[in-house]
C-alpha cells in the first residue's frame, strides 16, 4: 500500500497530469456553475480515450468533479437559483443570507465545510482500499454478476422515482445493450437489418444523443441566464473577503455538524444510485433535527443549514469512487461514464484497480483531496469575478456545446452512422427527458451488461444452479435487495424533506 | 408542450370507462392524445417492439447468446404489461387521478434532468425555444451529411450565434473562425480524422 501510495504521488505530479490538473480547474469552476456544461470534458475524452495518457485523462475527469463541485452552491446563495441540483438545499439558508447582506459570509462556510467534506471522502476512500482487496478475494463471477445486476436495479428505481418505470427502463437498457454481435461471436442479436449494428450499440455517440444533447436543449429550453449585477451588487471588495473568513471561522466552530454532513455524504455515496441531491437533503433534515433550535431558525438565513447542505458535496465524490472501481458498480449517471472512459483507457474495474493498478487508484484519490485544497482558495479569492460567468446566456453556450459533442460523437469511429445514433437516441433521450423516464439505467447497461453477461454465462457454466448455494452470493443478494429497498426509502424521505420546503420531486439525479 | 387545455385529466367526469360512453367516441380519442398520455405510449411502443422483436429472434440463438435478453425482458415484459395497463386505465379515467409517474404539466415545472424540461412561467416561451434549438439541431446534422464539417459547423456556429444569440456579426464570426479551426488544427493536423464524404461534394464530382 506504502509502495503503492509513493508510485501514485509521483505519478500525479509528473508533469503530464499535473499540467492537465491545472488546465481543467477554470473549466470545472464554470462546469460547477451552469448545468449542460459539464458534460462535454467527458466525451470529449471518451472520444480520444485511446489517443491520451491514462492517468492524465483520469485526472482530469476527476479534477473537474470535484472542482466543480465546489462552485455549485455559488448561484444557490447568490441569487436563489440552483447551478446543479444537488445545491438545492443550499438556497434555503444560503439565499436568505445573501439577502441579508451576508451572501460572501455563506460562501466562505460553504467553501470551507466543502473543502472538509472533500478530504473526509478522500479519506475514506483511501481506507477503504486495503478492506476491499480483501472483501474481493471473496468473490467469484456469479457474485459479480449479481453486485452488477443490483446496482442496475438500485439506480433504476431511485432515478425514477417510480419502480415500475424504473426497472422497465433498466429491462430496456439491457435489451438495448445486448444488440449485435454476442459475446460468443455465434449470434448477431437484434440489428433490425443495420449491418452497422453488428458490433452493437456505440456507446460515445448513445451517450451524447441520450445526454449531452438532450442537456443542450434543456440549457436552452431553461433559458437560466442570471443577472451579472447581482453578483457584483453582492460581493465586493475587501468587505466581502473579511466576511468570507467570518464564514470560514462558523464553519470551524461547527465542526460536529461539519463531521456528521461529510459523514452523511460518504454513505450515500457508497449506495448505488441514491445520489448527491438526496445526501445533501438527507443531511439538511438531520441538522434541522438536532441542532438546537434549527427548527425555528432553519430557512431564515441560519449558517448551519448551508454547512449541512453543502458538506456532503465533495464527501460523496470519494465515495462514489469504492462501487465504481472496486465493483464495477456506477453509483449515478456521472460515475457511468467515468466507469465507460475506466474500459476505454484499457482498465478493468474490480479487483485490479485494487491489485494491478492500485497506484492508478490512489492516484485519484490525491486528485479529489488537491482539487479541493487548490479550488477552495481561489473561491476565496476571486468568487466575485468566477460568479460573473453566470450571467452567460444559454444560447451563448449551446452551440458550442453541441458542436463539441457532435465532434467527439464522430471522432470515435469516423463514421456518419454515429451521428445517426446521436440522432436516434437524441429523440429517445428528448421523449425521456419530456416524460420523467430516467436515462441513466441505459447509460450504466450499455457499459455493463457485456461484463454482466460473460459473467453469467462463466457463473451458470462453472456452478449451475449451485451458484445459489454459495454463501457469498446469498449474502449479496440479501444485501443487494436490501440495498435497493433502503435507498428507495431514503430516497423518499429525502423527497418529503424537499417537497415539504417546496421543492419538487427534487431528489432525483 | 402547451397542455393548457388538459390540465385536468382524470379530475373532470370524462369517464367512459367509468360513465359507459362507448369506446371511439371523441372523448376516448382525446384523452389517448392527451400529450402526457400519448408520449408515454410512444415510449412503450419503442420499449415493447424491442422487447418482442429480441424474444422472437432469440428463437434462433445459442443459450449463451439468448440468456441475457431473456433475463431483461422476462423482468422488463411484465413491468411493461402493468405500465400499459396503468396508462390504459388512466386514459379511460377508470384510474384514480393521480396516475404515479405519469407526467402531467403541473408536475413537470422547475426541474432538469430526468424530470422533463424546465420551462419557467412562460410556456409559450419555452416551447418556441424548444423548437428553435431542436430544428437548429436537425439543420446542423443534415448540413453535416449534406455539406461536411468543415463547411457546416462554423457557418451553422456563425448563424446560430447571430439568430438566437443576438451577438455581434464579428462575434458571431469567431464562433464559426473556432469551429473551423478546431476541425482543420485540432481533429485535421493532430489527430488526422477522416471525414465524411459530403453528398453534396460527391454530386458534384
Amino acid at each position: 500500500m506504502l509502495e503503492a501510495t509513493t508510485s501514485a504521488l509521483q505519478q500525479l505530479f509528473s508533469l503530464g497530469p499535473l499540467l492537465a490538473f491545472f488546465l481543467v480547474i477554470p473549466y470545472a469552476l464554470l462546469g460547477g456553475l451552469m448545468p449542460g456544461t459539464n458534460l462535454p470534458l467527458t466525451v470529449i475524452l471518451l472520444g480520444f480515450a485511446h489517443r491520451i495518457d491514462p492517468l492524465v485523462a483520469l485526472v482530469l475527469v476527476t479534477a473537474k468533479d470535484a472542482a466543480g463541485d465546489i462552485t455549485e452552491p455559488v448561484p444557490s446563495i447568490l441569487m436563489g437559483i440552483p447551478g446543479a441540483r444537488a445545491a438545492q438545499a443550499t438556497i434555503l439558508d444560503g439565499y436568505p443570507l445573501a439577502q441579508q447582506g451576508k451572501a460572501a459570509y455563506a460562501l466562505g462556510a460553504s467553501y470551507t465545510t466543502t473543502l472538509v467534506g472533500g478530504l473526509v471522502g478522500a479519506a475514506v476512500l483511501y481506507a477503504f482500499l486495503p478492506v476491499g482487496r480483501e472483501v474481493l478475494k471473496l468473490l467469484g463471477s456469479a457474485e459479480f454478476f449479481l453486485l452488477s445486476l443490483a446496482g442496475i436495479a438500485a439506480v433504476a428505481v431511485v432515478s425514477s422515482g417510480a419502480l415500475v418505470k424504473g426497472l422497465l427502463t433498466a429491462a430496456f437498457g439491457i435489451t438495448i445493450a445486448c444488440m449485435g454481435n454476442s459475446f460468443t461471436g455465434e449470434n448477431v442479436r437484434t440489428d433490425f437489418g443495420i449491418d452497422y449494428l453488428w458490433d452493437g450499440v456505440p456507446l460515445i455517440p448513445s451517450v451524447v444523443g441520450l445526454f449531452a444533447v438532450p442537456e443542450v436543449v434543456g440549457l436552452v429550453v431553461s433559458n437560466k441566464a442570471i443577472a451579472r449585477e447581482h453578483a457584483e451588487d453582492v460581493l465586493h471588495g475587501k468587505a466581502s473577503q473579511q466576511q468570507a473568513l467570518e464564514g470560514m471561522r462558523e464553519a470551524f466552530r461547527h465542526k460536529l455538524l461539519m463531521a456528521r454532513s461529510s459523514i452523511i455524504g460518504v454513505i450515500v455515496g457508497v449506495i448505488p444510485g441514491v445520489g448527491a441531491s438526496a445526501a445533501h437533503w438527507i443531511s439538511y433534515a438531520q441538522a434541522r433535527q438536532t441542532e438546537k433550535g434549527a427548527t425555528q431558525t432553519f430557512g431564515t438565513g441560519d449558517i448551519r443549514g448551508v454547512i449541512a447542505a453543502d458538506a456532503p458535496n465533495n464527501s460523496i465524490d470519494g465515495a462514489e469512487l469504492i462501487p465504481t472501481l472496486a465493483f464495477g458498480i456506477p453509483g449515478s449517471g456521472g460515475k457511468a461514464i467515468f466507469l465507460a472512459l475506466l474500459i476505454l483507457l484499457g482498465f478493468v474495474p474490480g479487483p485490479s484497480m485494487l491489485n494491478e493498478h492500485l497506484d492508478i487508484t490512489i492516484a485519484l484519490v490525491f486528485t479529489i483531496a488537491l482539487a479541493n485544497v487548490v479550488v477552495v482558495p481561489i473561491m476565496f479569492l476571486f468568487a466575485g469575478t468566477i460568479a460573473k460567468f453566470t450571467a452567460l446566456r444559454p444560447t451563448l453556450i449551446a452551440p458550442f456545446v453541441a458542436g463539441v459533442v457532435l465532434l467527439s460523437a464522430f471522432q470515435s469511429s469516423a463514421s456518419m452512422a454515429d451521428l445517426g445514433i446521436v440522432a436516434a437516441f437524441t429523440a429517445l433521450g428528448l421523449f425521456m427527458k419530456a416524460y420523467g423516464w430516467p436515462r441513466t439505467p441505459i447509460l450504466i447497461a450499455l457499459v455493463l451488461i457485456p461484463t454482466v453477461e460473460k459473467n453469467l454465462w462463466t457463473a451458470s457454466q462453472a456452478y449451475g444452479w449451485e451458484m445459489l448455494q454459495r454463501p457469498q452470493f446469498l449474502a449479496i443478494l440479501i444485501i443487494g435487495v436490501g440495498l435497493v429497498v433502503w435507498t428507495a426509502r431514503t430516497q423518499r424521505s429525502a423527497e418529503a424533506v424537499a417537497q415539504s420546503q417546496g421543492f419538487k420531486e427534487a431528489t432525483t439525479d | 408542450m402547451s397542455m393548457e387545455e388538459n390540465k385536468q385529466p382524470g379530475a373532470q367526469p370524462e369517464t367512459s370507462g367509468q360513465s359507459g360512453q362507448p369506446s371511439g367516441s371523441p372523448g376516448l380519442v382525446r384523452r389517448l392524445t392527451r400529450p402526457e398520455v400519448a408520449g408515454e405510449m410512444v415510449l412503450l411502443a419503442i420499449v415493447g417492439v424491442m422487447f418482442g422483436t429480441m424474444l422472437w429472434e432469440s428463437r434462433e440463438w445459442t443459450t449463451a447468446s439468448a440468456l441475457m435478453p431473456r433475463i431483461a425482458i422476462g423482468i422488463g415484459a411484465p413491468l411493461w404489461l402493468i405500465r400499459v395497463f396503468g396508462l390504459v386505465r388512466y386514459a379511460l379515467g377508470t384510474q384514480p387521478e393521480r396516475y404515479r409517474g405519469v407526467r402531467r404539466e403541473e408536475e413537470s415545472g422547475g426541474q432538469i434532468m430526468d424530470l422533463g424540461f424546465y420551462m419557467g412561467d412562460d410556456q409559450r416561451a419555452a416551447l418556441v425555444r424548444f423548437l428553435n434549438i431542436t430544428g437548429a439541431l436537425v439543420v446542423l446534422l443534415l448540413g453535416i451529411w449534406l455539406f461536411g464539417w468543415h463547411i457546416t459547423l462554423p457557418l451553422w456556429t456563425f448563424a446560430y450565434l447571430l439568430i438566437f444569440a443576438k451577438v455581434k456579426i464579428w462575434q458571431a464570426a469567431l464562433g464559426g473562425i473556432f469551429f473551423l479551426a478546431v476541425i482543420i488544427g485540432v481533429y485535421g493536423a493532430l489527430f488526422d480524422t477522416i471525414w465524411n464524404d459530403p453528398v453534396v461534394l460527391r454530386l458534384l464530382r
